[in-house]
């Protein structure tokens, strides 16, 4: 009997010395090793965010150039990067009082796929457009006017399928004297990651 | 019978002392954590170098020296290299990379990407 519990002994010995080196080291630094790649991809993603957005405000200065700058950082960086953008810019120029302000809207697509049935209505009068489809990486323009006497704040509402629907409300602020730009950023990256941005600078 | 049990128990020992030492001495391939450790750190300074409005005139400029001093001081144990804009680079076998975009400065835009190259000395 005394061989048999020594041999009963022996073989679990052996099966804890060999769980211990197989399983548990080996999986603990893999898991190490996965969570370090993926702080790794989330904090390179917050770069390239922050340099697309960064793209748009050191425009700022020379604002007939902003849209297009922000289209070829946007596909600069595409070149070695792979994330999607869908980019609304709203540039309004300086705005005087009880006279029209015809400003401009961009939508840019880089989803890496077409967005379909494209709405855009302003609140100040109702005024619409419709897109059948937007393309990838491409952008349409559009132009609203309104006429005010003191500051004010309207909304441009914005649905699209992609091919589920989305709809986004964005603040116009629009103030006397005073030009602006207004920026709503999506940002789709590889790991499925969604970072989302609005902004407005004015002069 | 006695010694049939007494042999099986010397096999036995011998296989517990021979997996003692495969454990304590066998090299296993366990993965190396330090390259994505030192990549976030490297990433961070970047990021670091860019708010305070230094790197992206550095890249700009292309003074790769400014950069690679400041990574020296930071990272010690490391050895750099970096390339601006895809430039082709004489590099060691073990070398690992960040990338990072630089749009350009307040006031010149100027799409760029700075790709920095490390490895342990």
């Amino acid at each position: 009997m005394k061989g048999q519990y020594m041999f009963l002994m022996c073989v679990i010995f052996l099966f804890v010395l060999i769980t211990l080196r197989f399983g548990i080291s080996t999986a603990a630094y893999a898991s190490t090793e996965q969570n370090l790649r993926a702080i790794y991809l989330k904090k390179m993603n917050e770069g390239v965010f922050h340099a697309i957005e960064k793209s748009l405000l050191i425009s700022a200065n020379n604002r007939s150039y902003i849209e297009n700058n922000f289209e070829d950082f946007v596909r600069y960086v595409k070149n070695s990067y792979d994330f999607g953008v869908l980019a609304i810019e709203v540039n309004i120029p300086k705005v005087y009082p009880n006279e029209n302000t015809t400003f401009n809207v961009t939508i840019f697509n880089s989803l890496g796929k077409n967005i379909s049935n494209v709405s855009l209505n302003f609140s100040y009068d109702g005024s619409n457009y419709f897109f059948e489809s937007v393309s990838d990486n491409t952008s349409i323009k559009v132009n609203f006017t309104f006429n005010i006497s003191s500051d004010a704040v309207f909304t441009l509402n914005i649905t699209y399928y992609s091919p589920e629907e989305n709809k986004e409300t964005i603040l116009l602020p629009a103030r006397i004297e005073k030009a602006n730009f207004i920026y709503n950023l999506k940002v789709v990256f590889r790991n499925g990651e969604v970072e989302k941005a609005y902004g407005e600078f004015g002069s | 019978m006695k010694g049939v049990v007494e042999l099986a128990e010397v096999v036995i020992g011998m296989m517990i002392v021979v997996a003692l030492f495969y454990t304590l001495f066998r090299s296993e391939n366990i993965p190396d954590t330090r390259p994505t450790e030192m990549k976030i750190r490297v990433l961070d300074f970047l990021s670091t170098l860019d708010k305070e409005e230094k790197l992206a005139n550095w890249v700009l400029t292309n003074n790769k020296a400014a950069i690679l001093e400041e990574l020296g001081k930071a990272f010690p144990s490391l050895q750099f290299n970096v390339s601006i804009d895809s430039e082709e680079l004489q590099l060691p076998n073990n070398a690992y990379s960040v990338i990072y975009f630089i749009p350009g400065n307040y006031t010149y835009f100027k799409p760029s990407k700075l790709t920095v190259y490390m490895w342990f000395s």
